[in-house]
């Protein structure tokens, strides 16, 4: 896999590990190199960069609204629970 | 400190373990279900967090501190980490998890894509247009293996280091490159099945 004969295959999967990881320079190279030419793997970058941005800065709006709240007899449960150690406890 | 003000700190926090549950219950059970997307299973964690912070609450620096909230969700954090242990101790990195066909259906066999990564239009910026997309976001990730879906929660949303999750979920480095690559593929693909175009920008295309 040599840097100017990068396709969109393998694009797409240092994209993915240069997330995770700083690649090596010629890899880098490479990558921008194909970007330059070729908007489809551009707009995978950005896609996936966005992804990881709303993520982290909004991870509370993926919870369905429905289940903000713990259910109220698992919370009784709770409350025995906490009540049963804390006074074995003392 | 005066006393009041020692008082009214040990009847209420971290301090009095009987405000537990009204205090942290609802937040902690959030941030369980998002990482795990089981009830039952966050309802549990949260227990065993409890539990597991009325045994040392004794030895804790955090006592009648507001640091509380951070100090029991630390608790589950390593909780949610075990619960995933577990759950892929015995088990080996499973046919499904390799077999299926993301890499193979977005690409042809010169390497190009074999459907174009298409335009989202329109990026989420007001609340309600967030919600939206988290929800969409929330469903995709869903729809991924058991795998692939807890190795994208804990990379994208805990922003856990590749070996870490390698351990925790059981697999070779090598597997989770694949399985990685494999799940961003999935999920840009299932959002964009979804989420709006920017219909103006796409027929003037």
């Amino acid at each position: 896999m040599r840097m100017w004969i990068f396709n969109c295959r393998h694009v797409a999967r240092l994209v993915s590990e240069s997330m995770d990881y700083k690649l090596s320079f010629g890899r880098r190279l490479g990558i921008r190199f194909h970007l330059l030419m070729c908007s489809h793997c551009a707009r995978y970058k950005k896609q996936l960069y966005f992804i990881r941005r709303i993520i982290s800065s909004h991870p509370s709006l993926m919870n369905d609204t429905t289940h903000l709240t713990m259910d109220e007899n698992a919370k009784n449960r709770l409350r025995k629970i906490i009540s049963k150690n804390n006074q074995s406890k003392d | 400190m005066s006393e009041i003000a020692e008082k009214q700190r040990s009847d209420e926090g971290i301090g009095n373990p009987e405000t537990w549950v009204d205090l942290y219950a609802d937040s902690l059970f959030c941030y369980a279900l998002l990482r795990i997307a089981d009830k039952g299973v966050a309802e549990e964690l949260v227990q065993e967090t409890f539990v597991a912070a009325l045994s040392t609450l004794g030895n804790s620096q955090f006592r009648g501190e507001s640091a509380g909230k951070t100090w029991l969700t630390g608790i589950l954090k390593h909780k949610i980490s075990d619960h995933l242990r577990k759950k892929y101790r015995h088990q080996a990195q499973s046919f499904e998890d390799i077999n299926n066909n993301e890499i193979e259906d977005s690409f042809d066999v010169k390497g190009n894509w074999r459907v174009k990564p298409g335009l989202w239009g329109m990026e989420p910026h007001k609340r309600y247009e967030q919600q939206e997309f988290m929800a969409i976001l929330a469903n995709c990730i869903s729809g991924l293996g058991a795998r692939q879906a807890d190795a994208f929660r804990l990379r994208e949303l805990d922003g856990e280091q590749s070996e870490e999750i390698c351990k925790v979920l059981n697999i070779s480095p090598t597997n989770y490159w694949v399985l990685m690559h494999r799940a961003r593929l999935a999920m840009r693909r299932c959002i964009e099945r979804y989420w709006p175009f920017d219909s103006q920008r796409r027929t003037t295309r």
